[in-house]
């Protein structure tokens, strides 16, 4: 998604690859997933329009199909392209916060800033990160006993939200 | 107000690295944690040979061996990162056993325009370098 002339690079990595070789890739969907950096972007954008454009959603390679797209389009065959998941668990904000400040398009973003527009988006971005701490208050452990209640006569177990009750008025 | 992102035409960004400890704290955790899915998905069979085009900190590559009996694993990066990248390649290798890194050997990419060179020379040895 960094690579300036894709369809060079990947036709470089069908020349390079043997015969009924594969030639597999991922990139990061800036654009649909990566909850971490679009946080960041989003907040950045409303306090400032002119944040909107470094914003850069859509790295190469990054769009949907544009993968597959360029595989074929440099002649592979039997292409196939899918969506993998993994989770970014961060132990506080400032895990997440502080290496962004010098790597990549952000570090690059908040060098640009004055001192403080940076501690204001420091500040924003911080309000809207949910600390795992809060997480685990919301969501008790899979060992607490569910509590049953019976709306509508029927016993049903609240398993997700056991501590959770919602009362109508009499 | 919305602003159009058209995909076709939007800029490629560029990705500054300078510390590759840092590197690892900000993107390299996750790529190793994205490595084995990555891995199943395009399939390894043992005696494969991989190349792992802009390894950057070794994420994907120190992955490679843990999945499959490989016969080579090479490495490629911009020869400027790689001084930057050692720190955090060293970081990723200590978590792995079996890897060590090698000095930089050219890799065959004949009209590349990008001076793509290897830089981490995985394991066991740098199978696809001419030099």
């Amino acid at each position: 998604m960094f690579i300036p002339d894709v369809e060079h690079a990947v036709a470089e990595m069908r020349r390079v690859v043997r015969p009924g070789g594969r030639v597999a890739a991922a990139v990061w969907d800036t654009f649909g997933g990566m909850p971490n950096i679009r946080l960041l972007w989003d907040t950045a954008a409303v306090l400032d329009p002119a944040a909107e454009r470094p914003r850069a959603l859509f790295s190469s390679l990054t769009a949907p199909g544009e993968m597959s797209t360029m595989w074929r389009q440099v002649g592979l065959t039997e292409v196939e392209q899918t969506s993998l998941t993994i989770r970014m668990d961060y132990a506080d904000f400032d895990d997440y916060w502080r290496p962004l400040e010098s790597e990549g398009p952000i570090g690059l973003f908040l060098a640009g800033l004055s001192d403080e527009a940076r501690a204001a988006l420091r500040e924003h971005v911080r309000r809207g990160f949910v600390y795992p701490t809060a997480r685990a208050r919301l969501r008790p452990p899979l060992g607490r006993v569910a509590v049953p209640c019976r709306p509508r006569g029927r016993t049903v177990f609240a398993r997700r939200w056991p501590e959770v009750v919602i009362r109508r008025g009499a | 107000m919305t602003t159009a992102v058209d995909p076709k035409t939007a800029p490629p960004s560029v990705f500054p690295a300078h510390d590759g400890a840092v590197y690892e704290q900000a993107m390299g955790r996750w790529s190793r944690r994205l490595a084995p899915l990555l891995i199943e998905f395009g399939g390894l069979a043992d005696g494969d040979r991989v190349l792992d085009v802009g390894c950057g900190t070794g994420s994907l590559s120190y992955a490679l061996p843990e999945a499959a009996n490989v016969a080579a694993v090479t490495g490629s990066t911009r020869p400027r990162c790689t001084s930057r990248m050692r720190a955090g390649a060293a970081l990723t290798r200590a978590s792995f056993s079996g890897t060590r890194m090698r000095g930089h050997c050219r890799l065959p990419m004949a009209r590349s325009t990008a001076p793509f060179r290897c830089s981490t020379d995985v394991y066991p040895r740098c199978g696809a370098c001419r030099r």
